[in-house]
């Protein structure tokens, strides 16, 4: 007789297998919180409540915000297209033709422009969402996990920030065709006058000097 | 014919034996008992242990949940009219003309006052339809900071909430973490072990081991006279 007597009696083994059990029901009763949570963020974060609505109202405000910059800039390229051919005199002719269909042409892709970036950004404010989505399941297995809590909380600052548009004013986005050789022309005569001492003939009334063509 | 100190010797023998079992009952009993002891320390600290993981993890649990019901869609969609609305009169200016037509002599250019009345009320037009026009865009504006970039954006919200909680969860898991090592020390807490040999632990086997070997030598020296 006589030695140690070591703890692995049964009462001891029976503890051992009453832990056991037990940390098997707390690890199903984890799954099931984590089942559950994770359920529970899919449907929060899901199209039912992010849908379409919530996303077409950034798009609409960005092209609400950009497109009546593209539109106030055509309007003041068609005037000026406008002008520039009645002052050099080619309103009615192919050249006029072209220059309209340049400036039409330039609206188009400016608009398919603002429109495509309205899109990526609307892109990006999902990216967003779905950030927000991955905090949440990062939040649920955080809680579960204490080992995990640590290392997220670290990882998590600031994923969720959404990356702003172009705010600032679009710069010219108009670049209409020179129209008007004839202006050149019209403006060496009327320096050649000014050289001369004559004034050119104004829109009304009458130069000082006679015509010279 | 009997030796009568054969029968001593056998007595003696018989006698420590007796002795030895006895003693060999009481260090059996006395391990149970301090087994039982040990067992009962354990079961309460798992028990204690399992509680203060819960509650740690319950209060984790519910600052996660307090978040994930802010971000609840319609709360966001709330919080994201509520912001473009406060940013849309924050950054609208105050003299817009459509809103405020009294404001029209401001907007003169000097050596605009003595106009034809006509020109006049082209003017005012002009001038409220490029408010109008202004104030659509700014609403924009302000929708579009609302969803990211103003204080109180949605996506400032989001963070804010999941920043705080998160602050909450690791309170919490450092608290578990830090539970978890002192129930590991107190897991490696052994019940007290007794042994029969040397004396020490078993108290009345060693005695009789003592009692023995002096009979046996007393024994052994009177053989050795004779």
């Amino acid at each position: 007789m006589g030695g140690k007597s070591s703890p692995s009696n049964s009462q001891m083994v029976q503890f051992q297998m009453q832990q056991a059990q037990e940390a098997r029901e707390k690890e199903a009763q984890r799954k099931a919180r984590l089942e559950h949570g994770k359920t529970t963020i899919d449907s929060l974060f899901g199209d039912e409540n992010f849908g379409n609505d919530f996303y077409d109202k950034y798009e609409n405000a960005q092209l609400n915000f950009n497109l009546p910059q593209v539109w106030d800039q055509y309007d003041r390229a068609r005037r000026n297209v406008t002008y520039d051919l009645a002052r050099a005199g080619t309103l009615r002719s192919s050249i006029a033709n072209e220059a309209v269909a340049d400036v039409e042409n330039q609206k188009a892709m400016n608009e398919a422009s603002v429109r495509t970036k309205a899109d990526a950004d609307v892109g990006a404010l999902r990216t967003s969402i779905g950030s927000q989505q991955q905090q949440a399941y990062n939040q649920l297995y955080a809680t579960e996990d204490p080992d995990i809590a640590a290392t997220t909380a670290i990882n998590m600052v600031q994923n969720a920030q959404l990356s702003q548009p172009n705010l600032n004013p679009l710069g010219e986005l108009f670049r209409p065709l020179v129209i008007g050789a004839t202006g050149l022309a019209s403006g060496y005569q009327e320096q050649g006058n000014i050289n001369r001492g004559m004034n050119p003939r104004p829109p009304t009334g009458r130069g000082s000097g006679q015509d010279y063509g | 014919m009997c030796d009568p100190i054969g029968i001593i010797g056998l007595g003696l023998s018989i006698g420590m034996a007796v002795a030895n079992y006895s003693a060999q009952q009481e260090m059996m009993a006395n391990q149970q008992a301090a087994n039982d002891q040990w067992l009962s320390y354990q079961q309460q600290k798992a028990r204690q242990e399992n509680m203060r993981q819960m509650e740690a993890r319950q209060r984790a649990d519910a600052a996660r949940q307090g978040t994930l019901t802010e971000l609840e869609a319609n709360k966001q969609k709330k919080a994201q009219v509520d912001e473009e609305q406060r940013l849309g009169e924050k950054i609208t200016p105050d003299d817009m003309l459509d809103q405020n037509p009294e404001l029209i002599g401001d907007k003169l250019l000097s050596g605009q006052q003595n106009m034809a009345q006509t020109v006049g009320e082209d003017f005012k037009n002009r001038v409220t339809d490029a408010s109008r026009d202004a104030r659509k865009r700014i609403a924009a504006l302000a929708t579009i900071q609302s969803y990211g970039g103003s204080q109180n954006s949605i996506a400032q919200r989001a963070d804010d909430l999941f920043r705080k909680s998160m602050q909450d969860i690791r309170l919490q898991g450092d608290i578990r973490q830090g539970s978890l090592a002192a129930y590991g020390a107190e897991k490696q807490v052994q019940p007290i072990q007794y042994t029969m040999s040397g004396g020490g632990g078993g108290g009345g086997g060693g005695l009789g081991n003592q009692l023995a070997g002096a009979i046996g030598r007393g024994i052994g020296g009177q053989l050795a006279q004779a």
